[in-house]
């Protein structure tokens, strides 16, 4: 045996050995779900924030005696913000751990693993990819609880530019500057917040593209400061915009900020400090113009459940597992059989707004509506959940303000404002 | 479960990176190039080949995927492969030249940071990469004919083949005269170029060929994921390519491959460490317990392998010698030095100082065509900086350095042995991991069959070069007594063994000047007087030599002419006896001490 | 006016840079190698800095107790993990570090989490001079570190210590014969480097204001570009080039392009070596 086939046959020995670990398990009972989504490297907090929630529901699901007998339970497949790492990982759920749905990936880890999930049509629910390359990128099996980049950056751009969004006695912004982070998930904002101000009659007074992860953005701040604006809009990770507004507020920036739904929850408050953002605007997706109150009920169950505020990615999380679980729910009692190319029929069953459905906000109560012959469609957090063909989400925003260290809903844009 | 299309997946993968590893030891492993931006040329070899073979924008297929790239060619796929080993391959020439000046760390860090600026600009120049949204549906060659799932095998058997061809040809051209050069240029570059080899340009070669490794692993890597994204060209890979290599050992390809499958088996199977009973309840309570247990396990493999397999995994084979053929080639007379008239080496007033001290200070000698010159005087006198200063390892202050009266002062080393000057040095520097045999053999090929056209091309040529070349260095052995250590590593022999050696890496060129630097020096006597013969006798044919010696009896046996130098400036010169009676010597450096 | 306020963020920024770059070149000299997992003191210094303020401990007594403990950890991880190698070559001991870099960034993001944590510093409004704006904690951040740099001079410089660290960093075959315990010199060199590591991640954590896992990683690359600007091995190099690399990145920021501000520092760096192969102070090879 040559040196060379003894080292191969040692790693094939390896990986066979781990294989059949996995065979294993993969033949006991659960119904897994894939978690395809960064745990390690720079965007290892989307993995953890996204987790708990989706385990909340889960617990929801398993309490209740599961899904025809069967448990939900999760498997990681750590995309490490790298996109080979996303695809290899992806592999590993689909093939091996024989996953049924997967709760992600985000937008970088999404280029690398299409065609895995298109080839093997397994439905994802993706709470984290808002970027618009997603738009029009596969149908079918491909749904996000989270609206398009495009449609949240002309929710911004109409709020700024409209001083009845903005709460009394506020001012509309007359001149503006966007600062955005070079990221996957960030970049897609760019596009849609420069135009839609455009359209509706205001000049983006200075567009800055910054890099993440640097431990400082005075420059670019400094550069942003000097077209004197009235308000910025700031696109970023929750760590760099606490930089981004810390040196804007060290260098004597008094003016306004916009941020984004990602930054839009109290863990933001406590990370950048409630001193720094008092006052700032921010976004979030909702039902309908009333039913924000489903929001601050998850909010206190959330926070009862594990301890902590929401995070970023926790309301799109809670209706992305409400909705598999839903349409798992519903595949089974169809035919007491669950595959991946049925559960994407279901979840378009259970969220498809019609005649004589009945509107369900949760699972428990999904499931209520089912067993007893009804037809579901169920609304969410983030918006009434109703898939376009291509996978997409609408939804009216509130537009929110941070007063006394709290988001307080200012004003909601209806659906119908922003087209 | 889908066994096959997971092993198909990682094994496409290893063959990927064994592809970049292979590449990389090129670089590294021969040329000893320490490149830590090596995922420039994986990213613009990827990028080349999706942009040429993309459908152009406003194409029918352009339309249907609703693209929004601004450049593309939609050409056929072989010609993206081509033009992403091109673009690899330019970008290294482009790399080494800008870099060619800088070592170790200072290489290593520069060319790190050479590979952020390229991913910077592929991010950053969004016209032509899409920056952070990155372009889907790049072609997949074939990808009509088949269905998704045995699209995977199929591209698959193309990587092997591709990979399988690329390898052949690497090793091949690992095992020729131009890998013997590299591996030479590892071991001592200084070494290599004072036998007159032109290593800047071999460096350059081997980032080159490396560098269009990595380009057209980066087209095979982007053709079977169908997507190019800059957020996959991080430096991360260039780390996992340097691990894969060593891992599996440097120095060769065998390893190098074998250990891009080590690293994806580390790397996919730790992915497995869930399935550990008992771990599942931390797991839940905190998300990030078992990614970041995976990469603990990983961190603390890479020591344990560093640490107990210093080799690597499939340490690299003890090379051998083939089998002497019987013949013995009659070495080549030296070139006569044309004109006649001129001394064979001529110094005018040269300087060479040190922080403030000064080495050589206004030494002037000459050395007459066919003699045996001896350059005696105390430690510290300045000898070796004179003879480092003649053979160009260091440049003059100021002073003229003649060689058959041409002026050859401050020219790099490669240029003085071409003008006829070998040197040896007081300690030996060989190739220490490479055998006696190889040591001949680099010292005796000429350039012409180290490139790589001789590498591929021109094999009867070549091998008749090698048959010549490898007698002549039988014929050294011979006449050194070295032939039981044949294939013996010049880092296992004696001192004296050693100094033998040097001289014989001179024997294989024979230039018409040799310099030798204290070629005794830790010989046993009977060894040292049979080397004494042979100078004497190649002194006979025609070379002439310099020689700094310690060991008078010798300096006054076989020299006709002995140069004294003290304190940086020639004191005395003339018959070895007229030295020996000098009272000004004597004073100096021999102290009254031979009678 | 905007150069001069450019110059004021650049040198804060740079004195972070060369206070850590001065705790990675001090263990080079003595050791001959680039320590990768030298920005994971950088994150241990902060984290454990949080986790004694977390405790009650105000910051001047939290962060000593942490620039200590960091000191301690990078003995341990010195004589556990590198000191076997030491005969064995450059490659060896660079590929350990990356894997203790692995090792020891995960195990703070297993404690830790991933989310990012607010640092607690006050947020202050910065003093104007003339139109030109001083952030305050800069004003503390070029304190502590032309202080550290002051120690590290007098170090070298007047203690015994400090001589023998030259020595060892000169010829370290000649200063065994000439008495010096090698091992002792060794492992005092670590605890001083990683303990200044620790104080870079600290100042790295008041600009930065929060704290991730990776912090300490991803800096570790403006590190090394100081360290050879300056000349590998050599502490004032290693100063020069910290501020250097931290004007550089400022610049570029406002002059180049935002987005190409790193690219900018690195140009520099390659433009430097390009015109002085061993970087400004001429370091070893």
């Amino acid at each position: 045996m040559t040196a060379f086939a003894r080292g191969a046959a040692g790693a094939a020995m390896t990986a066979a050995g781990l294989l059949t670990g996995g065979i294993a398990t993969a033949q006991e009972d659960p119904l897994r779900i894939g978690l395809l989504l960064p745990f390690t490297g720079q965007y290892a907090w989307v993995g953890e924030n996204v987790q708990p929630v989706a385990q909340m529901i889960a617990e929801e699901v398993n309490g209740s005696g599961g899904i025809g007998g069967r448990e939900i339970t999760f498997v990681q497949g750590d995309t490490e913000g790298v996109v080979d790492a996303g695809t290899t990982a992806a592999q590993k759920l689909i093939n091996v751990d024989n996953v049924m749905a997967l709760v992600g990936p985000t937008s970088l880890s999404f280029s690398g693993s299409k065609n895995l999930i298109i080839d093997n049509s397994v439905p994802m629910v993706t709470p984290t990819a808002g970027t618009t390359e997603l738009d029009r990128a596969c149908q079918d099996v491909c749904f996000r609880t989270v609206p398009s980049d495009s449609l949240g950056g002309k929710a911004i751009a109409r709020a700024a530019t409209d001083a009845q969004y903005l709460g009394e006695g506020a001012r509309a912004w007359e001149n503006p500057v966007l600062m955005v982070a070079q990221s996957p998930a960030m970049v897609s904002f760019l596009e849609p917040i420069e135009r839609s101000f455009a359209d509706y009659g205001v000049e983006i007074a200075e567009v800055i593209e910054f890099t993440p992860g640097k431990p400082s953005y005075r420059a670019e701040v400094q550069e942003a400061l000097a077209a004197d604006p009235d308000g910025i809009v700031l696109v970023a990770a929750p760590e760099e915009s606490a930089r981004v507004m810390t040196n804007a507020f060290q260098s004597g920036y008094e003016g306004g900020w916009f941020v984004t739904q990602d930054q839009t929850n109290a863990e933001y408050i406590e990370l950048a400090g409630a001193q720094l953002v008092d006052g700032i605007y921010g976004l979030e997706e909702v039902a309908s113009e009333e039913g924000q109150e489903l929001n601050r009920a998850f909010e206190e169950r959330y926070q009862d459940y594990s301890g902590e505020e929401v995070k970023i990615f926790g309301t799109n999380t809670y209706d992305s597992m409400n909705v598999i679980a839903l349409a798992m729910l519903s595949d089974h009692m169809d035919d007491g059989e669950i595959t991946r190319a049925t559960l994407a029929e279901h979840i378009r069953a259970v969220t498809d707004p019609g005649e004589g459905k009945t509107q369900v906000t949760s699972y428990t109560e999904g499931k209520e509506a089912l067993e007893a012959g009804e037809s579901i469609d169920y609304r969410g957090l983030v918006g009434p959940i109703d898939f376009d063909d291509w996978g997409n989400i609408a939804a009216p925003f509130g537009i929110r303000q941070v007063q006394d260290g709290a988001w307080t809903t200012v004003s909601v844009i209806p659906a119908s404002a922003l087209n | 479960m889908d066994l096959i299309a997971f092993a198909t997946g990682l094994i496409s993968l290893a063959l990927i990176y064994g592809l970049l590893a292979v590449g990389l030891n090129l670089q590294f492993g021969f040329a000893g190039v320490i490149n830590f931006g090596y995922v420039a040329f994986f990213a613009v070899g990827a990028f080349a080949s999706a942009l040429v073979t993309l459908p152009p924008p406003g194409s029918e297929a352009y339309l249907a995927a609703s693209a929004r790239y601004e450049i593309a060619l939609g050409w056929p796929v072989w010609s993206g492969f081509l033009a992403a080993g091109l673009a690899g391959g330019l970008l290294a020439l482009f790399i080494g030249a800008v870099s060619a000046r800088l070592a170790t760390h200072y290489l290593a860090v520069a060319t790190f940071a050479m590979a952020e600026v390229v991913r910077s600009v592929l991010g950053n120049e969004t016209w032509l990469t899409r920056g952070e949204f990155g372009i889907s549906n790049v072609p997949q060659p074939l990808g009509d004919l088949f269905t998704p799932e045995s699209y995977a095998l199929f591209y698959l058997a193309l990587i092997a083949v591709v990979v399988g061809v690329l390898f052949a040809a690497l090793r091949h051209l690992g095992e020729a005269p131009f890998g013997r050069l590299l591996r030479a240029i590892k071991d001592d570059e200084t070494s290599a170029r004072t036998l007159g080899k032109r290593t800047a340009r071999a460096k350059l070669r081997a980032l080159a060929i490396g560098g269009a490794v990595a380009g057209i692993a980066g087209a095979l890597w982007t053709h079977s994921l169908g997507v190019i994204h800059v957020g996959q060209f991080v430096p991360i890979v260039t780390f996992q390519v340097w691990l894969a290599m060593l891992l599996g050992g440097t120095g060769n390809h065998w390893g190098a491959l074998a250990g891009a499958f080590a690293l994806i088996a580390i790397r996919e199977g730790t992915r497995f460490v869930g399935e550990i009973p008992g771990l599942d309840q931390i797991a839940a309570a905190n998300p990030s317990f078992l990614p970041s247990l995976r990469f603990v396990l990983i961190g603390l493999l890479l020591i344990a392998v560093v640490r107990f397999f210093p080799g690597g995994l499939v340490p690299e084979r003890r090379r051998r010698a083939p089998a002497a053929s019987g013949a013995k080639a009659a070495l080549p007379a030296p070139e006569r030095i044309a004109p006649a008239g001129a001394p064979a080496l001529e110094i005018t007033d040269l300087r060479k100082s040190f922080g403030g001290l000064a080495a050589v200070d206004g030494a002037s000698f000459a050395v007459r065509p066919g003699s045996i010159t001896g350059l005696i005087g105390p430690n510290g006198a300045g000898k070796s900086t004179v003879m480092d200063l003649v053979s160009g390892v260091q440049t003059p202050d100021a002073g003229a350095v003649r060689v058959a009266g041409q002026e050859i002062t401050g020219l790099p080393p490669e240029a003085i042995a071409d003008r006829g000057l070998g040197r040896t040095f007081q300690t030996p520097r060989l190739y220490p991991t490479m055998t006696v045999w190889e040591n001949l053999m680099v010292a005796g090929m000429p350039q012409r069959h180290e490139t790589l056209r001789a590498g591929f091309l021109r094999a009867a040529a070549r091998r008749q070069a090698e048959a010549e070349i490898a007698a002549r260095a039988e014929a050294v052995l011979g006449e050194l007594e070295m032939q039981s250590m044949r294939d013996e590593r010049a880092e296992t022999l004696s001192g004296g063994q050693r100094k033998l050696l040097s001289l014989g890496r001179l024997m294989m060129r024979r230039p018409p000047v040799m310099l030798l630097d204290e070629p005794a020096a830790g010989v046993n006597r009977r060894l040292a007087t049979a080397l004494f013969d042979r100078i004497a006798e190649l002194n006979r044919q025609g070379t002439t030599f310099l020689i700094v010696e310690h060991e008078m009896q010798l300096v006054m046996r076989y020299c006709d002419h002995v140069i004294v130098m003290h304190q940086g400036r020639v004191l005395a010169e003339g018959a070895p006896d007229e030295i020996r009676a000098d009272p000004a010597v004597i004073e100096a450096y021999l102290g009254g001490a031979v009678a | 006016m905007i150069l001069v306020q450019t110059l004021v963020y650049g040198l804060a920024l740079g004195g972070v840079i060369a206070v850590s770059a001065v705790g990675l070149t001090l263990a080079y000299g003595v050791t001959r190698f680039i320590n990768f997992a030298f920005g994971e003191f950088l994150t241990l210094g902060a984290f454990l800095c949080l986790l004694f303020a977390q405790i009650g401990l105000g910051l001047p007594v939290a962060g000593l107790l942490a620039v200590a403990a960091v000191g301690v950890i990078g003995v341990g991880v010195a004589r556990a993990f590198y000191t076997p190698l030491m005969n064995r070559g450059l490659l060896p001991l660079l590929v350990t570090s990356v894997g203790v870099a692995f090792v020891v960034q995960n195990l703070v993001r297993m404690i830790a989490g991933s989310n990012p944590i607010r640092f607690p510093v006050p947020l202050m409004r910065p003093i104007e001079i003339g139109g030109v704006f001083v952030p305050r904690e800069q004003l503390v951040i070029l304190g502590v570190a032309l202080a550290a740099m002051l120690a590290v001079h007098l170090l070298l410089s007047f203690t015994m210590l400090g001589k023998k660290m030259r020595a060892v960093a000169d010829d370290p075959a000649l200063a065994r014969v000439s008495g010096i315990s090698s091992r002792r010199v060794l492992d005092a060199t670590w605890f001083v480097s990683a303990l200044i590591g620790g104080l870079g991640g600290i100042l790295l954590a008041i600009t930065q204001i929060t704290l991730a896992p990776q912090m300490g990683w991803h800096f570790l690359l403006v590190v090394f570009a100081a360290v050879l600007l300056g000349g590998i091995g050599s502490p004032y190099g290693a100063m020069i080039g910290g501020l250097l690399i931290g004007l550089a990145m400022e610049l570029g920021a406002t002059y180049v392009a935002a987005n190409y501000s790193y690219a900018f520092a690195f140009v520099v760096l390659i433009a430097v070596l390009i015109l002085r192969p061993r970087g400004l102070m001429g370091g070893r090879g």
